[in-house]
């Protein structure tokens, strides 16, 4: 943690990123309720981007299929509430998130140590496979609802969206801390390795298969919690949540903010949700065509991301954000 | 075995199919010499290294390092235990700075206690031996091919490594580039006290700093001893140029 302290005096990736947080959480908190569900939409992409690029940006692993452990997320958190409840004793809903997030994070342990033996290409498809393999597992067990989704309404208080943009501004801080750490850490350092070259990095003494899951649990855990959250929302989890669209969604936000960077999943997270939002208000029924080139766009003249863009403009001041 | 034996190869064989790459190769490397590696392209020189650093695992014989068997182990587990190696297509982490390619290696040798600020210190002494100083906060990517065999060997170095194995460190460089080489892979061994193995093509270069040679042809060694012997051995001058026909 000394590692954190030293660099919050100064103004750097880390600070500008917590420093937005808490703008938009105090934003969120004292505005309206519409204004609030829009933050907390931006929110939660937050979360998912930052955490996919926990495995995808610092290790170089495509996984489009992260996804499943959002939906994983909400069917634990909605498994734990209907579990206890019939035992009349049910936690503080956080805690509930929390223990979601950990189940979440120890089943991508054990579906990592499986998965991560591919590379490349072969791996962004196993992760597609995984999506549906789970959802298609859900949508069939009875106790989980089928396709209808697991309800828990009555089982806990229904709660106003401020208080569960609250989780999500606690989820967001610890996510990005958390990036932040492992950025300055063994571990870091590792991944990076890692997406540069996965065999130099494994002579030069990286364990590569150890650190490839805990980058992978990591990011589990985080993105579950988000989709806790989400469970909570609608006092239900619905096979939905595995829509691939949303997968589509966190990968978007971290290409188009700068992939494997602190600052990167932020600014992309941010533009993505406000472009998203203003061309479906402006243009209700093209908006998704508009949206499918703007980010043809960016990409094709931005490739480091907007953080590039603004690396470049920054050079000349002789500073980098990372 | 004796004692001033550091990395002994017995009976090594690797196989890609139906080629024996490498082919029941023993070599015995001892503490503290240069040992150099030569033979015609496709000779099994890298593969040989690929084997050792445990990319490969051999389809026959073992090899010990410092009396442990370490055939078959992991590659991170045997850089742990203290062999480092540069690439002959030099292969640096491109995206990451100068400084940060060797911390990769520096963090993740054997002495797990050591410090981030004290990992930091040595791996600025080896950017300044290995003459990167100036390029510290450079990525890897925008060095010049010299700089990047530096940068491999200062990453190799930042293991803390007993055995460094050099592949083809001076292809590509000029004249006066394989004389600085030379001069820094001298120096390396005297300050570390390494045992270092090189392979190389550029025979002044190898004639002048290796103690003894090893000579491969198709997968088997064909001659060894000293330079001179080897550069007059009858074997050794076919399989680079072929028999006599007169």
């Amino acid at each position: 943690m000394l590692e954190i302290k030293s660099q919050l005096g100064k103004l750097n990736s880390l600070t500008l990123s917590l420093a937005f947080l808490a703008i938009i959480g105090i934003f969120g908190l004292f505005a309206e309720s519409s204004y609030t569900s829009y933050f907390y939409g931006m929110v939660e992409l937050l979360i998912l981007a930052y955490s996919l690029n926990i495995i995808t940006g610092f290790s170089g692993y495509a996984n489009f299929g992260h996804v499943v452990f959002y939906g994983l997320g909400a069917y634990f958190v909605a498994s734990f509430i209907t579990l206890l409840h019939p035992l009349g004793f049910i936690p503080h809903t956080f805690l509930i998130v929390i223990a979601a997030g950990g189940a979440v994070a120890l089943l991508a342990l054990l579906i990592g140590v499986v998965v991560l033996r591919l590379r490349g290409d072969y791996f962004a498809i196993a992760t597609l496979g995984i999506v549906f393999a789970i959802e298609t597992t859900i949508r069939n067990i009875k106790w989980l609802g089928e396709g209808r989704g697991l309800y828990f309404i009555g089982k806990i208080p229904l709660y106003d969206i401020k208080i569960l943009y609250s989780y999500l501004l606690i989820i967001a801080f610890a996510v990005v801390l958390t990036s932040a750490l492992i950025l300055r850490r063994r571990l870091g350092y590792g991944l990076r390795a890692i997406r540069d070259d996965e065999d130099v990095a494994e002579v030069m003494g990286v364990n590569t298969a150890k650190y490839k899951v805990m980058a992978y649990a990591i990011s589990a855990f985080f993105a579950g919690m988000a989709g806790g959250v989400m469970a909570l929302f609608f006092s239900t989890a619905f096979p939905e949540y595995f829509l691939m669209g949303r997968s589509v969604e966190m990968f978007a936000a971290i290409i188009l903010g700068g992939v494997g960077t602190l600052l990167g999943p932020l600014i992309g997270a941010t533009v993505f949700w406000m472009i998203k939002d203003a061309l479906l208000i402006n243009f209700p029924y093209y908006h998704l065509i508009f949206f499918g080139i703007t980010l043809i766009a960016l990409i094709l003249f931005f490739p480091k991301g907007i953080l590039g863009l603004l690396n470049r403009l920054l050079a000349k001041k002789g500073k980098v954000l990372r | 075995m004796s004692k001033d034996e550091l990395l002994v190869i017995d009976r090594v064989t690797k196989r890609f199919g139906g080629l024996v790459a490498v082919n029941d190769v023993n070599i015995e490397v001892k503490k503290g010499e240069i040992l150099g590696l030569i033979g015609p392209n496709g000779s099994g020189k890298t593969t040989l290294f690929n084997v050792i650093t445990g990319l490969y695992s051999p389809d026959g014989g073992t090899i010990t390092f410092k009396g442990e068997k370490i055939e078959g182990l992991k590659p991170h587990k045997i850089a742990q235990k203290g062999i480092g190696r540069t690439f002959q297509v030099v292969r640096p982490f491109g995206n990451m700075s100068v400084l940060e390619n060797i911390m990769v290696s520096g963090m993740f040798c054997a002495h797990e206690k050591e410090k981030k600020c004290d990992i930091e210190d040595r791996c600025h002494g080896l950017l300044k031996l290995t003459n990167l100083e100036d390029r510290v906060n450079v990525n890897a990517e925008m060095l010049s091919l010299v700089e990047k065999r530096r940068l491999e060997i200062a990453r190799a170095l930042a293991l803390d490594p007993e055995l460094l194995l050099l592949d083809e460190t001076m292809a590509g460089l000029t004249h006066t580039e394989v004389d600085e080489a030379l001069t820094m892979i001298e120096n390396i061994k005297r300050e570390y006290g390494l045992t270092i193995m090189v392979v190389e093509h550029i025979m002044r270069a190898i004639m002048r700093i290796s103690e003894r040679i090893v000579v491969l042809n198709e997968g088997k060694i064909i001659a060894e001893g000293s330079p001179k012997k080897v550069a007059n051995d009858k074997n050794v001058l076919e399989a680079y140029l072929g028999k006599k026909v007169v």
